[in-house]
């Protein structure tokens, strides 16, 4: 069903540049079935629809490791100009680096970073946001947000955690811990982790367990932001305000925009997913064209705020 | 007549009452709390049992899958299996949501068309819908396609999902009505789960349907032989049970005040999970919703159990499957002792 | 013939069943009267089985003709044959093994309390009142009624089988070899619940590789051999070393026939 309708629209992309001296890209996705994979999927499609003469193909690897390896086969067999890959396993990128280069096509990773990013080949490249900066950016706006609270001498944090098995997860917890580890944040401990495997009803369960064994906390780092809006729930329904309790999450989305303007969420990470989406087909055509690219190229993470706000509420 | 001679060994033989699977569950359950309470003394030095907030959590947060397990119970009784839960949960909370989200956020799915606050029976009816077209075609492909359970299943469950993310291409739904949240607010979850849990109850207990669908599961050759109607009762089991998700469904998304693709994702496994805990028995014809709502119970301890001492969720899922095998393997051995005494 | 024939309560005429090449059942004709216990005989694959099936449905003939209590007859399935009143105790015995005794004479024609389409009411008490009558006509002793047929022994679960039979009016219990898995003493109480329907004056068509039995039990004898009638004798002209030659070809001929 997924594969027909993503037909359906490199279809529609397809026949609307039809004339022009075409550009053909082939991208392959871990999984549609996330939210951030989605949007970077629709940013590709719409980046693509805008330049004449680049035709788009887009594939979901279904999380599967020998699957996407054979979609990248199939692209090489249908001499495709480039190929994007939105690796499934970071570890197990070796083998599509080698089909491609050997087919001199090139090849971009997007979003998740391959495992032999420092060996890349010439004409291939790495484009996401840098992920330490993620978790980083939340942690200090924490660490800033309560030392002006007047907190600075000590307090105590409570980190829930996504996917165990996802880098990100790993990643943006262990920032929490690194600044933490700095001397500016070292009034702050983590008092518990769990992981709420990035739901919201799990991150609400969770706090709300915690409230229940009386667990006191100044604070909330999550690792996206609809666990952050679960606690924000759990929070209101034991009575406890938001004012008092600043909660942190990542992504940026619409409903932690609006958290955040009802005054309920303190931070937010933006990872600007349609962009990196476009960044790839940037990169893939500076590419083909022959011109040098950086091995890695960072699209930026952004913190969100009340104070900037204003500037991400039409961005995802 | 020698007969009454004849009759009185076996009829010594089965005097001893049956021990009830249920009965395991409800152990099980006992020790692991007692468990959780004394190592709570130790470890965290507070009760683990004596905290309202704690055991209203314990059950609301697996109150929804609940809901969907008692679905998959009737299923399992009728000899079958429902693997397609979870995506229909995925796929009536898409739906739903977008037929439940306010006026005032403009990037409503349906913004242009002004079918935003609309009253909360249409997302239901909506939702509903969605559910039981999923439960027409999985019942068509199992009581008359002659599919197995396990692969129509296995297709609705990979095709809802899709129908889940085809819908808005993955991206979240979000901001429901007021009205709509009602449903899932609170301990609203646990109330949906213990009407619908004591209905079905009585269902399987008093009524034709509940006779037949033990039936069906015992040995459906006899049960057809019977006369029953075996098709159609299937086709109204697997219709039930997708109503059931779709429930779940929308009970989930009002909770979560948010829809996403991917929600119920491995519920199926864990309602089937709870049901085998249980004591109801994957080769059917027997099992009760009381059994499928301790396996419920069990799993929300252990959740807020292992939460309550700080251990990571590594060992929660650990502790999870040893409990399901161990509970299989208690029914089987049950079984075969049974079996010897007869 | 013609002056008792409304005494005939089974009658078929050349009945014949190919499954492909193979001819399983040829030319079968085959008389039965109100009240008579007849027993079928013959080696595995002889027929017998095929025969019972083309008269209760549970598959179709290839030609001939079945009379059924005056009437040509056509049976679908197996649920038109019964509800038309023949009541069949088949091989693999069609009970349900987690339900109760009552929830299995009933399954499939429960008794209401209150119409609900598919989620009617059962009356439990009627039910349990109507088995412990059934019970009785059959000498059927069961200890616990609410006992699954899981915990009952092979003997208990045949007589159940052989009570929902007798439960529901009917003309003709058809019974494919009932004993065929039980013990001595359960064979011996099935007997008694088939010299108790004789005694009701039921028709019985006793499928039995038990001689002993059949003598014991029936009225007269039809022995099928490669899928044809090869004797049909009243007990009271033969004995068992005749059988066991007719059964196993060393007397052959269609002398059976005479008696007709």
């Amino acid at each position: 069903m997924k594969k027909l309708v993503i037909g359906a629209v490199a279809a529609a992309l397809i026949s609307s540049c039809a004339q022009a001296a075409d550009k053909k890209i082939g991208a392959t996705l871990s999984s549609l079935e996330f939210t951030f994979i989605a949007v970077m999927a629709k940013g590709m499609t719409d980046h693509a629809a805008k330049l004449p003469g680049v035709k788009l193909q887009l594939e979901d690897a279904k999380n599967d490791v020998a699957n996407q390896l054979s979609q990248v086969q199939n692209f090489i067999a249908s001499g495709v100009d480039a190929i994007i890959v939105n690796a499934v396993d970071t570890s197990a990128t070796q083998a599509m680096t080698d089909a491609a280069a050997k087919a001199k096509i090139p090849l971009v990773y997007v979003n998740r970073q391959p495992i032999n990013v420092d060996t890349l080949p010439d004409n291939q490249a790495f484009v996401a946001s840098n992920e330490v900066d993620s978790g980083t950016l939340e942690t200090k706006e924490i660490c800033r947000i309560l030392k002006d609270k007047g907190k600075g001498k000590g307090a105590n944090v409570v980190v829930l955690v996504g996917e165990l098995s996802n880098q990100a997860a790993v990643q943006r917890t262990k920032d929490v811990h690194d600044v933490i580890a700095t001397p500016d944040c070292n009034f702050m401990k983590v008092v518990e982790e769990q992981t709420g495997g990035w739901k919201r009803d799990a991150g609400q369960d969770i706090v709300t367990n915690w409230i229940s064994k009386g667990v006191k906390f100044d604070a909330i780092i999550a690792n996206n932001d609809d666990m952050a809006l679960g606690a924000i729930n759990a929070l209101k329904k034991a009575g406890i305000s938001t004012k008092d309790i600043p909660v942190g999450g990542v992504d940026a989305t619409q409903e932690a925009l609006k958290a955040m303007q009802d005054g309920d969420l303190a931070v937010t990470v933006f990872q600007d997913a349609a962009g990196q989406g476009k960044g790839s087909i940037d990169t893939a055509l500076k590419i083909i064209a022959g011109e040098k690219v950086e091995k890695k190229v960072y699209i930026p993470f952004q913190l969100v705020t009340p104070a900037n706000i204003k500037d991400y509420l039409s961005k995802n | 007549m020698t007969d009454s001679s004849v009759a009185a060994v076996p009829g010594a033989r089965s005097k001893r009452k049956a021990w009830p699977a249920e009965l395991n569950a409800l152990i099980g359950l006992i020790v692991i709390m007692i468990l959780f309470e004394i190592i709570g003394w130790i470890v965290v030095d507070q009760s683990f049992l004596m905290n309202k907030l704690r055991l209203s959590i314990m059950i609301t947060q697996v109150a929804v899958v609940g809901i969907l397990a008692v679905g998959v119970t009737q299923v399992i009784i009728s000899g079958g299996i429902d693997l397609s839960g979870g995506s229909i949960i995925g796929a009536t909370a898409m739906i739903a949501m977008s037929f439940a989200q306010v006026g005032t956020n403009a990037r409503a799915i349906f913004h242009a068309q002004g079918w935003v606050d609309l009253p909360i029976i249409i997302p239901i009816m909506v939702g509903l819908s969605v559910a039981l077209i999923c439960g027409l075609i999985n019942g068509l492909l199992i009581a008359y396609v002659k599919l197995p359970p396990f692969i129509a299943t296995l297709g609705m469950m990979v095709s809802a999902r899709g129908v889940a993310l085809w819908y808005t291409k993955g991206q979240p739904i979000s901001f429901p009505t007021e009205s709509f949240m009602a449903i899932g607010d609170g301990l609203m979850p646990v109330w949906i789960f213990i009407a619908i849990a004591t209905l079905f109850t009585l269902i399987l207990k008093f009524t034709v349907y509940g006779r037949h669908t033990y039936a069906i599961g015992s040995n459906e050759a006899s049960a057809r032989m019977s006369g029953i109607n075996v098709e159609r009762h299937l086709m109204l089991v697997y219709v039930i049970a997708a109503l059931l998700a779709g429930l779940a469904g929308l009970v989930l998304v009002a909770r979560a005040q948010t829809a996403q693709a991917v929600f119920g994702t491995m519920n199926e496994l864990d309602a089937i999970a709870m049901a085998v805990i249980g004591g109801v028995s994957l080769s059917g014809g027997r099992g009760s919703i009381l059994g499928t709502a301790l396996g419920m119970l069990i799993f929300g301890v252990i959740f807020s159990g292992f939460i309550f001492l700080s251990v990571d969720a590594y060992y929660q899922n650990m502790v999870k499957g040893a409990i399901i095998v161990g509970a299989v393997a208690l029914d089987q051995w049950r079984q075969k002792r049974q079996a010897r005494e007869v | 013939m013609s002056s008792n024939s409304s005494d005939i309560i089974l009658k078929t005429e050349g009945l014949t069943k190919h499954y492909g090449g193979v001819h399983a059942l040829e030319d079968a004709n085959f008389e039965l009267r109100r009240g008579e216990h007849v027993a079928i005989m013959g080696d595995n694959g002889a027929g017998k089985s095929t025969f019972v099936r083309q008269i209760t449905g549970v598959e179709q003939r290839t030609r001939g003709r079945v009379l059924f209590d005056g009437q040509e007859v056509h049976f679908k399935g197996p649920l038109e044959a019964r509800e038309a009143g023949i009541e069949t105790v088949f091989q693999n015995l069609a009970l349900a093994d987690d339900l109760d005794v009552p929830s299995n004479l009933f399954l499939g024609r429960e008794k209401i309390l209150v119409k609900l389409g598919p989620f009617s009411i059962l009356d439990f008490k009627g039910m349990r009142t109507a088995t412990e009558d059934a019970l009785k006509r059959t000498a059927v002793k069961i200890p616990n009624l609410a006992n699954t047929i899981r915990n009952m022994s092979g003997g208990q679960r045949q007589c159940v089988a052989i009570a929902r039979t007798a439960t529901f009016a009917s003309k003709l219990i058809i019974m494919d070899e009932p004993t065929a898995a039980l013990g001595v003493q359960e064979t011996a109480q099935v007997e008694n619940i088939i010299r108790q329907l004789k005694a009701n004056g039921e028709p019985l068509v006793l499928i039995s590789h038990n001689m002993r039995q059949v003598f014991e039990l029936a009225d007269r004898i039809v022995v099928f051999r490669r899928g044809r009638i090869v004797a049909n004798l009243k007990k009271s002209e033969t004995n068992s070393e005749d059988i066991v030659a007719y059964i196993t070809g060393a007397k052959t001929g269609t002398d059976g026939r005479a008696t007709h």
